[in-house]
């Protein structure tokens, strides 16, 4: 990892802690026992100083740990398009039903993998789904969306 | 004594029973081995099958689910880093790395053998030593499972791999997320920011999807590695004789640590197959090997695992407390088929005790057989494309989070939790504490909070209960054994530098 990733992600950390410590403010503490606030706050302080030690640690280190790793365009947007299918995804999960949407996220996660036969990529989306969908229908019993007018 | 033994044998070697078990075991390897389709759900799944069977017939059914899906799990962690199983997490430290050296089969191989073991034994314990160990268990106060949460929580510095701070960070991450939702003791949110669907918090299993499988697609779809070698030859599915030997005292550890964790009512496989791991790891000669594909490690969580579930059973059938999560939904299992557990069932109901213990045994060897079947045709999983097969894992990904509760919500939190543990382990943040955290979280807290209220705010009864004390004094060890190990290997690689 680089220097600059383990300050960025000390940083992080912190602030998270810290975000979450804050929130504990107004949780008042009981005569007796721990309260709602009494170990969230123990966590959290220890992760602010973990967080800390982390930007120390990296700051202090003389050499970077590993080499910069470029970071490839390409994987970018797959990741960012893949991220926002999911959104849409989970938006439209239960509006139209397990394979309306199953279908196309299998399509579209298939192309970004690297799979460009694009009939192939959707029998196999269409083909995985359906048979997802009614082997967990059918024989599991677990009730799964399906879209309905 | 003997004749309800000789009973039992019958019922259970019955050919309709033995087709019974032998559906149950395929269908438990199955359940096992998808991920995000747990032991639980399996037994739930598998509950309206036996609604029209006798009550022993169908507990058979259910024990070759229970039992099998333990073993399950573990295909999926060695094959494709995914636990099927919470139980199997700790499975992957080991597993995985040997699946990318080519040894699947033998990681399998491996697993099956300390399933086959730590079932078989923790049955006999069952059978033979139930009472002395459900007698032990109800010792068990809230400073004892406050001190074995602790003992729980010191793991993290064996899991960490080579950097213990990000492994500590992992690990509060995973306490600080099981703390979201309502407090239990209030009833009050808290650390929900406002946001009404935290309210509900997180449950493990979206989560866990989330950071071990959909981080791992996410991980797959950056560095789109060719298709890893499969182990397709029986040869190097079978262990050689060198290699059977060295899992002698892995089996042995997992079977202590795996009935000893499973008979504590409110533990779990998760808790002890890490425990285990952990305690193997530290005595061993060769630390080093662990975490980079040790046939030890994989031999030690399987076996502890299994074990967990004879543990389990002694509190669950015996006073009618379950041992883990799975064995909660098994003892729901138990009443809807008319079963009732407790002190009672041993006098009002022997034929189905006794046709359950004989069924039990047969069922390990059972599994041994179909683990095998299934260890030669499972490696070939990984000759299957990553641009096929990881859309699908991430189909089943969804159908495991969602089929929890029937909740996008939880489809939501696994594909967030996803994209989360794949940026952390960019950032070579370590995923087993964060699984810890999160399962020893609540344990932990629940607990203290009790003792603090038993004990009017004197922290020091921790410290006046033998087995509390035990425990703490154990945890103290375990990090200050940690940390000079951790100590001396960064001496060694500055020396090597």
């Amino acid at each position: 990892m680089s220097k600059r990733s383990d300050v960025l992600s000390g940083a992080i950390v912190s602030l998270v802690g810290l975000i979450f410590l804050l929130s504990t403010i107004g949780m008042r503490k009981p005569r007796i026992g721990l309260g709602s606030a009494g170990f969230p706050r123990l966590v959290t302080v220890c992760l602010i100083i973990c967080g800390v030690l982390l930007i120390v640690r990296a700051l202090l280190s003389k050499k970077e740990r590993a080499a910069r790793s470029r970071i490839d365009s390409s994987f970018v947007f797959s990741l960012v398009g893949l991220t926002v299918s999911f959104v849409l995804y989970v938006y439209l999960f239960k509006k139209l039903g397990f394979i309306l949407t199953t279908g196309p996220l299998l399509f579209f996660a298939m192309y970004v993998f690297g799979s460009k036969k694009i009939l192939l990529n959707a029998v196999l989306s269409v083909v995985t789904s359906i048979a997802i969908y009614y082997v967990f229908t059918i024989i599991f019993k677990i009730p799964l969306p399906r879209f309905s007018l | 004594m003997i004749s309800y033994w000789l009973e039992g044998l019958k019922t259970a070697l019955m050919p309709s029973n033995l087709l019974i078990m032998l559906i149950g075991v395929a269908s438990g390897i199955v359940v096992g081995a998808l991920p995000g389709v747990t032991s639980s759900m399996g037994i739930i799944l598998l509950l309206p099958f036996t609604y029209y069977m006798k009550p022993e017939t169908a507990l058979l059914m259910l024990t070759g689910m229970y039992c099998a899906s333990m073993f399950g799990g573990s295909i999926s962690a060695i094959l494709l880093r995914t636990p099927g199983t919470p139980s199997a997490a700790a499975t992957v430290i080991d597993g995985y790395p040997l699946a990318q050296q080519g040894k699947a089969g033998k990681a399998i191989s491996a697993a099956l053998i300390g399933s086959f073991f730590g079932g078989l034994v923790s049955g006999i314990c069952m059978v033979f030593l139930a009472p002395l160990l459900a007698k032990f268990a109800l010792k068990f106060g809230p400073p004892e499972y406050f001190a074995l949460a602790v003992f729980g929580l010191t793991i993290i510095a064996s899991v960490s791999g080579k950097d213990l701070i990000k492994g500590l960070i992992a690990g509060l991450i995973g306490l600080l997320l099981s703390l979201i939702g309502i407090d239990n003791v209030t009833g009050s949110q808290r650390l929900t920011l406002g946001i009404d669907a935290l309210a509900n918090g997180f449950d493990f299993l979206p989560v866990m999807i989330g950071v071990f499988a959909v981080s791992e697609v996410l991980d797959k779809l950056e560095k789109r590695t060719p298709p890893v070698q499969t182990t397709t030859s029986l040869g190097q599915l079978l262990l050689s004789w060198e290699e059977m030997k060295s899992l002698v005292v892995p089996i042995i550890v997992g079977i202590i640590i795996g009935t000893l964790i499973g008979v504590l009512p409110g533990t779990g496989g998760t808790i002890a197959t890490f425990l285990a791991y952990n305690e193997l790891k530290r005595w061993s000669k060769n630390k080093e090997k662990f975490g980079q594909g040790a046939l030890e490690g994989v031999a030690v969580c399987e076996t502890a695992n299994n074990a967990v579930t004879g543990g389990a059973m002694v509190p669950t059938l015996s006073l009618g407390v379950p041992g883990d999560a799975v064995t909660a939904v098994m003892l729901g299992a138990f009443v809807l088929i008319g079963i009732r557990p407790g002190p009672l069932l041993f006098t009002q109901q022997p034929r189905v005790v006794y046709s359950f213990f004989a069924g039990w045994f047969i069922i390990q060897f059972m599994m041994l057989a179909v683990g095998f079947v299934s260890s030669i045709l499972a490696p070939n999983i990984l000759k299957i494309k990553d641009e096929v097969l990881m859309p699908i894992v991430l189909a089943l990904c969804i159908i495991g989070s969602f089929s929890l509760r029937n909740s996008v919500y939880d489809v939501a939190v696994a594909l967030c939790f996803g994209v989360l543990g794949y940026l952390m382990r960019k950032a070579g943040f370590p995923m087993p504490p964060l699984v810890l955290g999160l399962i020893l979280g609540p344990m932990a807290e629940q607990n203290l909070n009790r003792t603090l209220l038993i004990a009017k705010n004197d922290w020091t009864i921790l410290f006046r209960r033998p087995i509390s004390l035990t425990l703490l004094l154990a945890a103290f060890v375990s990090v200050t054994l940690s940390l000079l190990g951790a100590y001396r290997s960064s001496k060694k690689e500055a020396a090597r530098s």
